[in-house]
């Protein structure tokens, strides 16, 4: 179950007879806990816009749907960085790893960048999250999901640093797998978000 | 370099920027064939996928133990089934 078990030379190797915990328990604790959260909130969404369909509709239709796509793809490729990071780390690439993960980064400080203009935008046009129901949901949600993004970048950078420095497979593992599982929940939670807010009838 | 490009997980970003960008096309209301009232369900369908998707090959849950995978996979059926339940009106 833990990192430690690891061995240097086989870590790709595994099978289905072998499981492996992607980082530490409390990692996925705190992911699984935090896609709960998450969850209810798609729900409450939900259940608001059947209440208000006409509001909700005339109020998405504000959206640029184009951003929303956008960051979308931004965060599935920062994922992607992250996967082939990880793939490099396994294969004893620190440099490579460390360069893939800062690329990862990269894409989601330019998620961030598309987010803060898309909420200048809202906001110059004075919609806001008193404005209704809709755009409270909307600043509630995507607000949320962009601390994620912040604290994610944060910790994959750190990631980029400590492949950079060298990576010892027995020690470094797990704090780089929990690191890489909690960047894709962030992406996987957008991946909800997006349809769920922008595109939805 | 060469060997950690090219794994199978590349297949399947190329796969989940397709699919995005195809629900973008289908909830835009550019693509024909699909009726407005089925728009939503493909959406989430479509997105729960991708989610699942994410989950065993990016997060390796396809090689966890198998309680972190099921709770992974309940929570892709219950929050996806529950989204379509209340989109059918149904709760």
């Amino acid at each position: 179950m833990s990192g430690a078990e690891i061995t240097a030379d086989a870590p790709m190797s595994r099978t289905r007879a072998e499981r492996h915990m992607p980082g530490e328990e409390g990692v996925w604790v705190f992911i699984m806990g935090d896609m709960t959260v998450f969850a209810l909130f798609f729900l409450v969404f939900a259940w608001y816009s059947g209440q208000a369909p006409e509001l909700f509709a005339a109020s998405q239709a504000t959206l640029n749907a184009g951003y929303g796509l956008f960051n979308t793809c931004l965060l599935l490729t920062s994922s992607w960085f992250v996967v082939l990071a990880m793939n490099a780390v396994r294969h004893r690439l620190d440099r490579q790893a460390a360069v893939l993960f800062v690329l990862a980064a990269c894409c989601g400080l330019g998620f961030s960048v598309i987010k803060v203009l898309e909420y200048g935008e809202k906001i110059g046009a004075g919609l806001v999250p008193v404005t209704n129901d809709f755009y409270m949901f909307y600043y509630i949600l995507t607000g949320l999901h962009f601390v994620h993004v912040v604290i994610g970048m944060i910790v994959v950078l750190f990631m980029a640093l400590r492949a950079w420095r060298g990576v010892n497979l027995r020690t470094h593992l797990s704090f780089l797998e929990g690191g890489a599982s909690y960047w894709h929940m962030v992406d996987l939670l957008w991946i909800v978000l997006f349809p769920l807010i922008y595109l939805m009838k | 370099m060469r060997q950690v490009v090219s794994h199978y997980t590349t297949w399947i970003w190329l796969l989940l920027v397709a699919l995005t960008t195809m629900s973008w096309e289908v909830g835009d209301g550019q693509a024909t064939g699909i009726s407005v009232s089925m728009v939503t369900p493909v959406l989430l369908l479509v997105a729960f996928f991708k989610v699942r998707m994410v989950g065993m090959h990016f997060m390796e849950l396809k090689t966890a133990p198998l309680p972190l995978r099921v709770l992974f996979e309940a929570w892709v059926v219950v929050t996806c089934g529950t989204l379509l339940l209340i989109y059918f009106q149904v709760i």
